[in-house]
């Protein structure tokens, strides 16, 4: 016989690979019971704020489902970076492999059923001495909107309207806000919004309004060597890159120490300014975000001192 | 009007039909209202509403006024399909209450195109091949897991692969046969291709360059008389079709021009959406080239794969061997009587060649395999023609090259028959045994069968989440980023959970599904109307969220506005999640689901 024609009656045997394959690969997913099991190992390894992450990423919300929010604190999903992490602890199966935590240490190993537990260090933590988005409220922060020499005071509210906008609109604003009198969306309150990778950025949403920039004053900050932070919009509603360049610029009593520019393009992104000169001061910060229109300019950013 | 087969083909592709309808028909209350359904349904309603009016009151039915009110929604896509959901609405559950819920009644004619597919495949398989080869494309066909998936909407995709296979065995038929008739019927054919999706522009374009390229060097010594007949299966398409467009479509009844043009420009100049391949989301130019043969090779079965290209390659060699005979004659020989044709050249028992007109002349190397073979072969690359550009936007999927399946399955009946004569061939003496011949036959068919079937009965509901095991089946293609679902279509699978967690009603975030899909469910009675739909996440009780990554920021709003990220319920397609559902705090933990599953 031909090797062609061999080659050729063999040919139904792919048929019965394919099958035997597809049953395979539709059992191979980690069960229900793995999943519940799974959260009696991981309580014994997690610790109060590590992130907890799963490898395969398709997995997190099975993972989320079962954990539920005392592990999955949206601020630290939703977080900027991962510089003041302390731990992370990750799940893999199906030999997934997770390439973002290969730096940190590993502490400590365990399985579960088909689970991989690492629990990882991070070797470069950088605790923050203050963190901006959690002083979003009115004993800390004053917004106006409008020029300098005729500014509006936008009024802190924590019974809004919330509202959403569905995939083309606006993220979510919450009842708690400092509610700009142009309105909606020239407030200032803390939300999520996605950057160029759909991730999630937890930040404060600073508008600038139509009749000028719009100012945030935050009292008794504590600077040390540097303020870090990040900044971008909404990925999806600003990637086609239609709007004007935004500023912002820092005073610390009254004195400029930073100054940055975010384009629609750039995503979300960090930057630094060094504080060294303030270090151990406490005082007010001042910031001013602007922009030549102020059309679709949704710029969201974090900053925290280090 | 005889088409070369015989009464026992028709009557076997008429059956594969009826099975396939069948089928569909019992699988399709479990799949969910696709987003486009929603928008056809609310179109259709409209369109029914005229249809009604015509029946009732003609006069006011047919003036500019009421043509325009009730074909304006969704004029960016032709009639056809949208008459016919309305008049199984109509019909089959408003009047005849034959069918039990009117979305399914919106979805029967669907069913009924990918019917009439599958039966025309296992039609001109045996034309082409032999009856049995005919009967395993068409079970390749129906068995591609996206097809039967989109088989069961009420949208257009499995419509337009229909009536362009439809057009280009009319075509075939028309250019073999030079009969009159078949030559009225392409046009008529077309027409309704047409009036379907805007998929049929390019077929004038595949049939024109088919005709250069199999009659091109004859027809330059044709007589007038017989370069005329070659042609007219082409004027025909181009007259007769764009005729019934204009009679099927009454939108087109007034300011003809301008709505073609709108048409025309709607789709020239279609949006860019959101897609994931290989884990980045697309949305503009330029497009990966690969998407459509890599998401080919991860949907398609490899088995039938492997059919169509052994089939193909049979295809070729004989391309090759009669191309090469054509190339010797000269071309003073080239036209012959009809008596002198090639004829057919199967691998196995094939059909009656068609019969011709009388003393029609034809290329002296006219060779019927190889013109059929060479229209499946560029009516299999014209489905893909758009995805050779980076420009093209790559839309919702496999489904806008679903047009060359048919094509591909036919080629795999070639790759079936060369197998099976080998296979005969082996079987030495044996074979004289019918019954022996038979069993083997029928075993290994089972055999090839066998691995399409069971996936795509596994695909069911989540047929847009389906993937081979080539890329390790749904695991594999999430891990690769290849897209987990689309169109807000599996919304019905949470109905429990959502009303578990609502008991006594409440306003659900719907996010990608249609509003108008919803309200279908809820006439069919699968979601309770107590359920109000809501497209703002702030304004619920509980959300959906269906899992694409340039949606995600859909979930955040989400988290924000209920204060939690953790999900109440989660849908998955062979562990894969696809759909969550999330609760507010204060709602789930009266009702909590997780962990009851």
């Amino acid at each position: 016989m031909r090797i062609g024609t061999l080659l050729l009656l063999a040919l139904p045997v792919v048929s019965l690979a394919e099958l035997w394959a597809h049953r395979q690969f539709r059992q191979a997913a980690p069960t229900q019971g793995d999943w519940q099991r799974l959260e009696g190992e991981l309580a014994a390894v997690r610790r109060p704020r590590d992130l907890v992450t799963v490898v395969p990423h398709w997995a997190d919300p099975l993972l989320r489902q079962q954990l539920g929010d005392k592990a999955f604190p949206i601020d630290i999903l939703a977080r900027a970076d991962d510089d003041s992490l302390e731990r992370v602890v990750v799940v893999s199966f199906d030999h997934a492999h997770e390439q973002r935590f290969e730096q940190w240490k590993e502490r400590e190993r365990r399985t579960s059923g088909p689970f991989l537990i690492r629990a990882l260090d991070n070797p470069h933590l950088e605790i923050p001495r203050m963190r901006l988005i959690e002083r979003v409220a009115p004993q800390w922060l004053s917004v106006t909107e409008g020029p300098t020499g005729d500014p509006h005071v936008c009024t802190y509210t924590t019974t809004a309207r919330a509202t959403a906008g569905n995939l083309p609109g606006e993220p979510t604003f919450g009842p708690r806000r400092f509610a700009c009198p142009s309105g909606e969306p020239y407030l200032v309150t803390v939300t999520t919004i996605d950057d160029e990778q759909f991730a999630p950025r937890r930040c404060i949403w600073a508008h600038p309004s139509p009749i000028g920039p719009i100012t945030l004053k935050f009292r008794d900050v504590w600077l040390g060597e540097k303020l870090v932070g990040h900044a971008g919009l909404p990925w999806l509603l600003s990637r086609d890159g239609a709007g004007t360049p935004i500023h912002l610029a820092a005073e610390f009593e009254g004195r400029p120490i930073g100054h940055v520019v975010v384009e629609d393009t750039q995503g979300f992104t960090r930057f630094e300014w060094s504080t060294t000169a303030h270090r151990d001061q406490r005082g007010d910060l001042e910031l001013v975000v602007s922009s030549a229109e102020s059309r679709n300019r949704r710029f969201c950013f974090t900053l925290e001192s280090r | 009007m005889s088409d070369g087969t015989n009464a026992g083909d028709r009557a076997v592709a008429f059956g594969m039909g009826c099975l396939v309808v069948v089928g569909l028909y019992l699988t399709a209350p479990s799949i969910g209202y696709a987003r486009d359904e929603g928008f056809y349904f609310q179109a259709a309603t409209s369109y029914g509403q005229w249809l009604e009016l015509l029946w009732n009151q003609p006069e006011q039915a047919l003036t500019r006024q009421a043509v325009e009110a009730h074909f304006r929604i969704n004029a960016e896509h032709p009639s056809l399909m949208k008459l016919l959901f309305a008049l199984s609405h109509q019909v089959l559950y408003e009047w005849l209450h034959l069918i039990p819920t009117p979305g399914l009644a919106f979805r029967v004619p669907g069913m009924l195109m990918s019917g009439l597919a599958t039966g025309l495949v296992a039609l001109w398989g045996a034309r082409a091949v032999s009856r049995w080869a005919g009967i395993v494309a068409a079970a390749l066909f129906i068995t591609l897991p996206r097809v039967f998936h989109h088989s069961h909407l009420a949208c257009f995709d499995v419509a337009i692969t229909a009536t362009i296979l439809l057009t280009a065995y009319a075509y075939f038929m028309a250019v073999s046969t030079r009969r009159t008739s078949w030559v009225i019927v392409v046009g008529l054919c077309y027409g309704l291709a047409l009036d379907t999706k805007h998929n049929a522009w390019m077929l004038p374009f595949v049939f024109a360059f088919h005709l250069l390229l199999t009659e091109g060097r004859a027809l330059k010594a044709a007589p007038a008389r017989e370069r005329w007949q070659s042609v007219w299966p082409l004027v025909s398409m181009l007259t007769v079709g764009p005729l019934v467009l204009l009679l099927l479509w009454p939108w087109l009844w007034f300011d003809t021009l301008e709505h073609l043009s709108q048409w025309v420009e709607f789709h020239l100049h279609h949006d860019y959406y959101n897609m994931e391949f290989l884990g980045r989301t697309y949305h503009r130019p330029p497009m990966p080239r690969a998407y459509a043969w890599v998401m080919t090779f991860a949907t398609v079965p490899l088995t039938t794969l492997l059919l169509a290209f052994v089939g193909l390659w049979v295809s070729l060699r004989h391309a090759m061997h009669s191309g090469r005979a054509w190339g010797r004659m000269g071309s003073v020989e080239v036209w012959k009587r009809d008596s002198e044709v090639v004829g057919e050249q199967s691998d196995q028992e094939p059909s009656a060649p068609p019969t011709r007109q009388p003393s029609t002349l034809v290329p002296a190397a006219w060779d019927t395999r190889r013109v059929n073979d060479s229209l499946w072969l560029l009516c299999l690359l014209a489905g893909y023609a758009p995805w050779w550009f980076t420009t093209t936007p790559i839309f919702g999927g496999t489904k806008h090259w679903m047009t060359a399946y048919p094509f591909l399955c036919l080629f795999a009946a070639r790759g079936f028959a060369l197998y099976a004569a080998r296979l005969r061939e082996q079987l030495g003496r044996a074979r004289k045994q019918r019954w022996l011949w038979r069993s083997v036959a029928v075993t290994v068919t089972l055999v090839w069968l066998s691995a399409p079937l069971l996936i795509t009965l596994d695909s069911v509901p989540f047929g847009l989440s389906a993937y081979t095991p080539l890329v390790r089946g749904a695991k594999g293609a999430a891990s690769l980023g290849l897209n987990r679902t689309f169109w807000g279509y599996t919304s019905l699978e949470m109905a429990d959970a959502m009303t578990q967690l609502l008991p006594r009603g409440g306003r659900v975030f719907v996010h990608d599904t249609a509003l108008q899909s919803w309200d279908m469910y809820q006439r069919d009675g699968t979601i309770p109307k107590n359920l109000y739909p809501t497209l703002d996440p702030t304004q619920s009780s509980v959300a959906l969220y269906h899992y694409e990554p340039h949606m995600a920021r859909v979930e955040y709003q989400i988290w924000e506005a209920y204060g939690t990220t953790t999900p109440e319920a989660v849908t998955t397609f062979d562990g894969v999640p696809v759909l969550w559902l999330y609760a507010r705090p204060e709602l789930a933990a009266d009702h909590s689901l997780r962990g009851a599953e």
